[in-house]
């Protein structure tokens, strides 16, 4: 396994609209790293120009420091596994998972010990002698994930390849992924639209929008302190409240219309305030700051909570309640904001 | 579902069979007939026009050169319409739409049509051999079959699997032949016998280049009757069918055994 680095990456299909602008972002040594964006961001074209599927319209991707950009897909030492599996249907599970031996000419007997050993690896052992359309999604997703490891890949990408499989069997094959990730020290490259399971699994997430990088951190800062509000919708943060322009009085002070918010980060120059909903408290009886009125005008039943829509001076609030008592439409309440959980967005 | 036992169903059902049915085996039975005429009720029963195939010269090299023209225009259809397909199918071509009716068109024009066509200018006016003029003419004739089935199947291909292997470390040449190939096998196959069946069968573009030269089993068959009216035809048109279903079966074979397989 190895570094990878991609340098002011652009791709352009029409030499007019560019599907990717600039991105550049590196993924150390067994670090396991996803891209998160809706469809449409570019996170399938980043993902196939590292492949080398597809060329890039200018910038570099580099594996440990030597630029690859050139080199063509079949001369990359990677390992892909697809959302459609894509599974070679004339062959076996065992000749699946050899291809990639084979085509590097290596010795038969080499190649059937070293395959016998990750059909052992990912459970595959009793299935070697069928072909793909005798297997499940799940057992076909693992033949795919078998083949891309048994070449010991510099770099693994993975092209949302649980959007395939149902609820259940998501979680277990990410639990699987994760454990051989870790077993094999593998660097990872993995591609989502699905905010949860890729926080659940990654060291880092990269948030595209609109073909360029929102946000690379860790899950827990972007969870905690999203840059910008695209990024802060996509992963849960429903409350968003305008600040007025230039109305920073001491960088933790702003003004939304009359009232005066307290933040405990720098908003100097925040355009607009963040909460999640399930940090809004209703009827704190000892608040002292960001409280104001309001008035429930729809709920909602979640289970484990209620989500009420509150309409307040500063707009609709969604709020989320963990508490037996159920409030009604039509209730007056207060709203406290506290002002730990209340993050300021410049863009 | 469709009641099985459906009286007016398998009443309709085994008319049409039997209406398809009823000339080969009308043409079977006068083939044994003794008299030297193609009537029926047979008088009596033999073997001997089966035996007079063989003393008719015609029928022997037609045989030989349908045989040959057969395999060569269907070899040389599918080795061009096969990477034309792939073309089509796997690069954004423009104006692909229209390269797709071109290679179709040869089904849109009457076959005597192609066949004057071709006499006229490839054999009269470019004055090539007959040979390669009929081969030509043949290849037109297989080339829409290999088209039409081939991008059937290249179309149902997941193209991520060619992906795949160009990840494992198959160069794009090398790829087609382990990956692309073996999955359109079936097709392949299947094209293959179209064309041959068709380029055997046909006489509407032999006819114009049959003669002192060059003598084609269809052109000749007809040639006979034309002469005589005797019951070796209906001989040949079995032997023929046979053939024919020799083949079917033995490619049935073929496809079938992947199908278990898959």
């Amino acid at each position: 396994m190895a570094d990878l680095e991609v340098q002011n990456l652009a791709k352009s299909y029409d030499g007019k609209t560019k599907v990717l602008k600039d991105i550049s972002f590196s993924v150390k040594n067994g670090e396991f790293v996803s891209i998160l964006g809706p469809s449409g961001c570019g996170k399938t074209t980043t993902l196939r120009i590292i492949a080398g599927l597809i060329p890039e319209t200018s910038g570099q991707v580099l594996v440990d420091n030597k630029d690859i950009t050139k080199v063509p897909v079949y001369k990359r030492n990677f390992g892909m596994v697809f959302q459609s599996y894509a599974l070679f249907p004339h062959l076996s599970v065992f000749e699946n998972v050899a291809f990639g031996l084979k085509t590097r000419k290596i010795a038969k007997s080499e190649i059937k010990e070293k395959v016998a050993a990750m059909l052992e690896l990912t459970g595959l052992s009793d299935l070697a002698d069928k072909f793909p359309a005798q297997l499940s999604g799940g057992q076909q997703q693992r033949v795919s994930l078998a083949r891309a490891l048994i070449i010991d890949p510099e770099l693994l990408l993975m092209d949302e390849p649980l959007s395939n499989l149902d609820a259940k069997l998501r979680l277990k094959m990410r639990e699987e992924i994760c454990r051989l990730q870790k077993k094999m020290k593998m660097t990872v490259l993995f591609v989502t639209h699905d905010q949860q399971e890729c926080f659940a699994i990654s060291d880092k997430v990269l948030i595209m929008k609109q073909g360029h990088i929102d946000q690379f951190d860790t899950p827990q800062t972007i969870f905690h302190h999203p840059r910008t509000e695209y990024v802060a919708r996509f992963i849960g943060y429903d409350n968003f409240v305008p600040v007025s322009p230039n109305s920073c009085q001491d960088n933790y002070h702003v003004k939304a219309g009359e009232t005066v918010l307290t933040t405990t980060e720098d908003c100097l120059n925040a355009k607009v305030l963040t909460i999640r909903p399930e940090n809004i408290v209703l009827d704190l009886k000892e608040a002292t700051q960001n409280t104001f009125d309001g008035k429930i005008i729809n709920r909602e039943y979640l289970g484990q909570s209620f989500k009420y829509t509150v309409e307040s001076k500063l707009g609709e609030f969604k709020v989320e309640e963990a508490r037996q008592k159920m409030r009604s439409s039509g209730d007056e309440v207060t709203l406290t904001l506290p002002a730990k959980h209340l993050h300021p967005l410049s863009e | 579902m469709l009641d099985r036992r459906n009286k007016t169903l398998t009443t309709i059902s085994i008319l049409i069979l039997a209406l398809i049915m009823l000339p080969l085996v009308l043409v079977v039975i006068t083939s044994f007939n003794n008299e030297s005429s193609i009537s029926l009720p047979i008088k009596g029963f033999t073997f001997s026009w089966y035996a007079n195939i063989f003393q008719e010269p015609d029928f022997i090299t037609g045989f030989e050169t349908s045989l040959v023209v057969a395999l060569i225009a269907s070899g040389l259809a599918l080795l061009i319409g096969i990477p034309a397909v792939y073309a089509l199918t796997r690069y954004h071509l423009q104006h692909a739409s229209w390269f797709q009716s071109f290679f179709l068109s040869p089904t849109l024009i009457p076959e005597i049509v192609i066949g004057f066509a071709l006499y006229q200018a490839v054999v009269i006016n470019l004055r090539t051999p007959v040979f390669i003029s009929l081969i030509i003419g043949h290849f037109l004739l297989c080339l829409p079959y290999v088209i039409r089935l081939i991008t059937a199947s290249m179309l149902l291909m997941d193209s991520h699997i060619e992906e795949a292997g160009w990840i494992c470390g198959c160069s794009p040449q090398k790829g087609f032949f382990l990956i692309v190939l073996p999955n359109i096998k079936t097709s392949i196959i299947a094209a293959f016998m179209m064309c041959f069946i068709n380029s055997f069968n046909n006489i509407p573009i032999s006819l114009f280049m049959n003669g002192p030269s060059i003598t084609m089993l269809p052109p000749a068959i007809l040639n006979y009757l034309q002469n005589n009216y005797d019951p070796t035809v209906s001989a040949i048109s079995v032997l023929l069918m046979v053939f024919t279903a020799l083949m079917m079966f033995l490619v049935e074979k073929a496809i079938g055994i992947k199908k278990i397989t898959e």
